[in-house]
């Protein structure tokens, strides 16, 4: 800040950017967190169980957890009173793109006939694609999730038998983890 | 900085707006054109300010029509919300011009 400016005006702005960058790392509800936490932990070990059922499990019960994210989305924002629809909407948008990437891996699946493992690992890749997307522009506490997702996809088969299960439960405690430790912008 | 500057610096301070001087008043002015609206204790939170003082500076920013209060129970708890006015969004406006027009004098 050039000598001419005022010093305090300089420390103002400042305060103001500070203000906002702290504004910018919103909450994430437990209850979103939880919905799709138990989602994940039973559809994965209900891939080990029945790999030949656990389709319908993910097509089936996407939607209720959606509606509970809904929920849990608009009762924490009435809460908080923290209320910003734009926001809201892109982080939506940024999220149901895993259910678009998965949409299209089944259409792949069936018309290319993938197999059911492979299908899996890609859309474990998605998922983690996206969650690590959502940490470089929503959220850094999603980074984590992200990556335990990409190694995942890779790593799943190296305990056989017990690999999705193990990988789910990680991705919900990862999904809890991220709801419950507190908010901290870069520079605290 | 020659005369020129310094005629340019005198207009852009004198186009500040003195009720967003304070870096609260600002600072919750700006939060506010960024949300749709923000609780009492979300803006405690972002300012780091005292109850106290935050509730003085939002109360003459609602005297000045800036921003508009609503409260409400949630959940059995009063919630108190602030949402950015016309008024308020075109002065907040005026005043970061004017600040921008300040920074680029004193820069150039």
């Amino acid at each position: 800040m050039p000598a001419s400016l005022p010093d305090s005006l300089g420390e103002n702005l400042a305060f103001v950017a500070a203000a906002v960058q702290r504004g910018r790392l919103r909450p994430f509800p437990v209850g979103i967190a939880a919905a799709w936490a138990l989602y994940v932990a039973v559809g994965y070990a209900w891939a080990d169980y029945s790999p030949h059922t656990c389709g319908w499990f993910f097509l089936l019960a996407w939607l209720p957890a959606l509606v509970a994210s809904g929920y849990f989305g608009r009762r924490a924002a009435r809460r908080s009173g923290d209320v910003d629809r734009a926001a809201d909407w892109r982080l939506c948008a940024h999220f149901m793109s895993i259910l678009l990437a998965g949409a299209a891996l089944a259409v792949l699946a069936l018309t290319q006939g993938l197999d059911g493992m492979i299908v899996g690992q890609l859309i474990a890749l998605s998922c983690g694609l996206i969650y690590f997307l959502a940490g470089v522009h929503y959220n850094p506490r999603f980074y984590a999730l992200g990556l335990l997702l990409i190694a995942g996809s890779v790593l799943v088969k190296i305990v056989p038998g017990y690999g999705w299960t193990i990988l789910g439960l990680l991705t919900a405690a990862g999904l809890l983890v991220a709801a419950l430790i507190p908010l901290r912008t870069p520079a605290e | 900085m020659n005369q020129d500057h310094l005629h340019l610096a005198a207009g852009n301070l004198s186009r500040l707006d003195t009720l967003l001087e304070h870096r609260t008043r600002l600072g919750a002015c700006v939060l506010l054109s960024t949300a749709d609206a923000l609780s009492f204790s979300r803006l405690l939170d972002l300012l780091e300010e005292t109850n106290g003082n935050l509730g003085a500076h939002l109360h003459k920013l609602e005297d000045a029509g800036y921003i508009a209060a609503d409260k409400q129970f949630v959940t059995g708890k009063p919630l108190t919300t602030y949402t950015l006015l016309p008024p308020g969004r075109k002065a907040l406006k005026a005043h970061l011009e004017a600040l921008q027009g300040l920074i680029r004098t004193s820069f150039a």
